[in-house]
């Protein structure tokens, strides 16, 4: 298993949230899960860092969340990505697109 | 997700902190049971794969932690967001922002102001320790003939029964109700200072430090005047003493008795009891020389003094209550005879006693809520401007929930914005109170010996911050609502049409209330007005201009009986000798003063009516010349001559009443009136008759009265009066001159003009005329600048409708009647509904008002078309605007 490490970028991890939560309501480590699969096993969320976001996204009321049971019958709180939550996954996504195009236009200059 | 579940949510995060906690642990273990499910699949052992689980995981509670921060701070970031926001906002329209934080200030300040005064007289306890356990104690009259004389106050003989037989108290004390008006003879020139007489014990109940020097010990107060020392007012000793250290232990001679100044008392105390604070406290013990009256102490007639007490600890008030009434009674009995109706009664101490609070609370009840009404047409004000500036910010707002801003969010923002109005105003208001509040004591006029200290303490500030943050709330909540409530497509796509009929409509309502409660005032202050100038207009029994007068108390000084009358005598001859003087005379005291004297007394040859024990008289007394000085007309018989003095056959003069109601259809004069017990040598002469005044207030009911020759009757204090021509000023300094000749100890008491003297029977409706008729101004100038704005703003919407109008051939004065008729359907409205109120109203304000009712025709009469003409003022000059645009000019607008 490919064990090398990224720390993610500042600001993305909300990024990333809202894109896993895209595919569907999803609980903490599910999200955590995804995340890390989404990515080859390369980004790991830290536990420290995911909590906060979600509660963070929360209150920007750009995610909601309720209890519910998971695929083997566990209580879990499930988060759902809400409708300002999209346009904020689409806002946030076009930033990067453009923010990446840039960084390796200057990158690969020669 | 909205304000309101928003902020319940956090609120809970404040409150329910507990069950939050249980939700983030419940959702962290649930992470680490999954975690430990998906290691278990991956091939670790069992405790291998929980220790791994927790491991990766982190520590619980450092990420619960940062959980609560996350939460707390994104809420706090979006409060301090939306109140630099509104600051921005309103610092974009500075014009609105000024005319909505002045309109709030106004009615913000006006409720700060009488809520100052209701704190000081209703709710704040004294300055004393331990408040809540200082009990006061009245005398409880079972059956008293109106509900004011129900509590009472005691004789000093019945406190000190109280005092020796009770079981259940630490401490009773007492204090005189009333300062006595004392002359402190200050290197020769007499002045005049209050004094109040107290037990001395009384500062020991009170729980209080000396500023200075120490107070009363018990041994100060138990023998008769061998203990001469006295406590200074704070005030006193920085006014009178220089604030000298070396005040403790120098003498004062108070009515020729030297007493030593032993104490200072601390600076907030200025005594039990609102708009009384006195210079000195004397111990009781010392009244018999200070007053000159040796049965002062064991008189049991005359009742004076508070009760005040502590109870021992455990003991409920009612155990109190119930011993003091049952040792009352027993008193009672012991001298009188057995009485099981009247008793004791303890009330919490606070500035304004239990026998005066039924009055105050009526006056400052009335004036509550005429502050009130005005808060209500400020906040119609600002909510109207709001309303405007929505309609202005239509497209922000759609722009804005285009963006994704939920409605909620953007309410938020709008009440943000109306509670940073309103805190504006609350601070602005809050200054303008504490000005008013200043300004406030200068309203007591100088005879009432009413010293009024109001203070902003933290009641009065959390009161402005509440009134101030539902302000913001009340008049921010209907725009807000409104000014987001719409169809976003809609409004993008043309800005100008649509919602103005909607928002119109809002605002006309509010108008119309405006309008409506501005009537109530207007119509409540021209009552009062019109009282004010009844009252002053009214006679009153004497003559007012031109006459001063001017007290003394001689008794004060030593003086024998056949010394004070030489003295009063050659005063009388050398006051009648002053230039301009036109005549002069004595009396006991003047009517529609602070003081008053009445009692049952038996006729002669006459059995009083339905078993009554006699008729009842207010006396009193005049000396010769009395009724041409004072301009009273004698209607029959005589006045008092030189020659009615002691000695001679007693003599008494009666008003019109008293012969009326006690004589009827028969001739009183040479009929006699036992003045004391029905005994020869009390009976004395009715030899005239002078018209009826007022004695008591000027709205009284006739009341029968009764003078005695001055002469004929031991007084050691008088007062004179006096007809003078010129400056009344100079005539009261040439008094002053004359009376120093004759003892340069003397002070004059309470000197002044008759015009001055009743103020004091005009002081009930002149103040409530004038805080009234403020408020009333206010209203006006709030709900006139509201009607203004709205007119004028319909104008500037509806421009391009009047250049259509114009164009197709409307006259000028068509657009000008459409203006001017939709301000003044608003404003009749209001006129109307305000009527109602006002009807209402007015019954409340009956007491307060004279000589007129409360449906008084004239103020009804002229009070609306007054507020119409103003209001038509109001909508004329938009109106005319409107009326004068160049049709082209007005089409190519917008």
């Amino acid at each position: 298993m490919n064990k090398r490490r990224l720390d993610l970028l500042q600001g993305t991890l909300d990024m990333l949230v809202l894109k896993a939560l895209r595919l569907g309501p999803e609980h903490g480590y599910g999200i955590s899960v995804l995340i890390r699969n989404m990515s080859n096993e390369i980004l790991l969320v830290e536990q420290g860092s995911l909590y906060p976001a979600l509660y963070r996204l929360e209150d920007q009321g750009w995610i909601s969340s309720e209890w519910g049971t998971s695929d083997n019958n566990r209580k879990a709180k499930f988060y759902r990505l809400t409708e300002s939550g999209r346009k904020q996954l689409q806002a946030e996504k076009d930033n990067w697109v453009r923010m990446s195009a840039a960084i390796n236009l200057v990158l690969n200059a020669t | 997700m909205s304000v309101l579940h928003k902020l319940f949510r956090s609120l809970r995060g404040v409150f329910q902190k507990r069950a939050i906690d249980q939700a983030m642990d419940d959702e962290m273990r649930s992470h680490i049971e999954m975690q430990t499910r998906d290691n278990l699949a991956a091939g670790m052992s069992p405790e291998e794969a929980a220790t791994v689980a927790c491991r990766q995981f982190g520590r619980v509670e450092a990420i619960k932690e940062s959980c609560r921060d996350q939460r707390l701070t994104s809420w706090l970031e979006n409060l301090a967001r939306d109140v630099a926001f509104a600051f921005r906002q309103l610092g974009k329209n500075p014009g609105f922002t000024a005319v909505a934080v002045i309109s709030l200030a106004l009615g913000i300040a006006a409720n700060s102001t009488i809520f100052s005064f209701v704190n000081t007289l209703l709710l704040s306890p004294p300055p004393v320790g331990e408040p809540n356990e200082l009990w006061q104690i009245w005398r409880l009259n079972a059956k008293p003939a109106s509900e004011l004389k129900r509590y009472q106050v005691w004789s000093r003989r019945e406190i000190a029964y109280l005092r020796e037989h009770n079981q259940l108290f630490t401490g009773i004390g007492a204090f005189e109700f009333e300062p006595q008006f004392t002359t402190w003879n200050r290197n020769g020139t007499g002045e005049s200072v209050q004094s109040l007489l107290v037990s001395g014990n009384f500062f020991d109940l009170c729980l209080i430090k000396p500023a200075l020097g120490r107070f009363f010990q018990p041994s100060e107060d138990r023998t008769p005047g061998t203990h001469p020392v006295v406590v200074v007012s704070y005030g006193f000793w920085q006014r009178q003493l220089a604030a000298d250290a070396h005040a403790i232990g120098q003498t004062l001679m108070i009515n020729g008795t030297s007493l030593t100044v032993i104490g200072v008392a601390p600076k907030e105390f200025r005594g039990l009891v609102a708009g009384i604070s006195p210079d000195l406290w004397v111990p009781f013990m010392m009244a018999p020389s200070v007053l000159r009256d040796a049965d002062w102490l064991t008189r049991i007639d005359s009742h004076s003094v508070a009760g005040l007490g502590r109870l021992k600890p455990g003991v409920e008030m009612a155990q109190g209550t119930a011993e003091l009434t049952l040792l009352t009674r027993r008193f009672e009995e012991e001298i009188h005879g057995p009485d099981l109706q009247d008793g004791a009664i303890l009330t919490p101490s606070l500035m304004v006693p239990v026998l005066l609070r039924g009055f105050v609370r009526a006056f400052t009840g009335t004036l509550m809520g005429a502050v009130f009404l005005v808060l209500l047409i400020a906040c119609a004000n600002a909510a109207n401007l709001q309303l405007a500036r929505a309609v202005t910010r239509r497209q922000e707002m759609a722009v804005r929930s285009a963006l994704g801003a939920k409605r909620g969010r953007l309410i938020r923002q709008l009440l943000t914005e109306s509670v940073v109005l309103a805190a504006l105003g609350g601070g602005l208001g809050l200054l303008i109170s504490l000005g008013l509040t200043r300004l406030a004591g200068h309203l007591v006029p100088a005879t009432l010996p009413i010293r009024l200290a109001v203070d902003l303490d933290w009641r009065v500030l959390s009161f402005t911050a509440v009134v101030s943050a539902i302000t913001g709330i009340l008049f921010g909540l209907a725009p807000a609502l409104r000014g987001t409530r719409m169809d976003v497509a809609d409004t993008l796509k043309d800005e100008s049409r649509g919602t103005a009929a909607g928002r119109s409509r809002l605002a006309g309502i509010l108008i119309a209330g405006q309008m409506a409660l501005c009537l109530v005032l207007l119509l409540s202050a021209g009552l009062c007005l019109r009282s004010l100038l009844k009252a002053s207009a009214f006679n009153p029994g004497f003559e007012v201009k031109e006459r001063i007068t001017a007290g003394f108390n001689l008794g004060d000084f030593g003086y024998s009986t056949a010394q004070a009358r030489e003295f009063y005598t050659r005063l009388t001859e050398r006051v009648r000798g002053l230039p301009g003087v036109q005549s002069a005379a004595l009396a006991s005291f003047l009517p529609l003063g602070t003081e008053h004297s009445n009692g049952i007394f038996q006729l002669e040859g006459e059995k009083p009516p339905g078993g009554e024990s006699g008729v009842s008289f207010h006396q009193f007394g005049a000396g010769p010349g009395y009724f041409v000085t004072m301009g009273t007309k004698v209607l029959q018989g005589r006045e008092f001559q030189e020659t009615d003095r002691e000695g001679t056959p007693r003599v008494v003069i009666i008003n019109e009443e008293a012969a009326r109601r006690y004589w009827p259809g028969r001739n009183p004069l040479g009929r006699r009136i036992y003045i004391g017990d029905v005994r020869t040598e009390n009976a004395a002469e009715i030899v005239g008759i002078v018209q009826t005044g007022r004695y008591q207030t000027l709205g009284e009911d006739p009341i029968p009265v009764f003078y005695e020759c001055f002469d004929q009757i031991d007084r050691s204090r008088a007062t004179l009066v006096a007809h003078v021509r010129g400056n009344s000023q100079l005539g009261l300094a040439a008094i002053r001159r004359v009376t120093l000749e004759l003892d340069p100890r003397l002070a004059l008491i309470g000197a002044t003009t008759l015009e001055q003297h009743l103020s004091l029977a005009l002081f009930p409706v002149r103040t409530s005329s004038l805080l009234l008729g403020v408020l009333g101004l206010v209203a006006l100038v709030l709900a006139v600048s509201g009607l203004f704005g709205v007119v004028a703003y319909s104008v500037s919407q509806r421009t391009r409708e009047f250049g259509i109008r114009l164009a197709l051939g409307a006259q000028r004065h068509d657009v000008l009647r459409l203006v001017l008729g939709q301000g003044l359907r608003l404003a009749a409205w209001g006129i109307v509904a305000g009527l109602f109120g006002a009807v209402g109203a007015s019954h409340l304000l009956r007491n307060l008002l004279f000589g007129v009712g409360p449906l008084d025709p004239a103020t009804f009469l002229a009070v609306p078309p007054l507020l119409l003409a103003v209001a038509w003022l109001a909508c004329l000059i938009p109106a005319l605007r409107a009326s004068s645009l160049p049709p082209m000019t007005a089409l190519r607008r917008e």
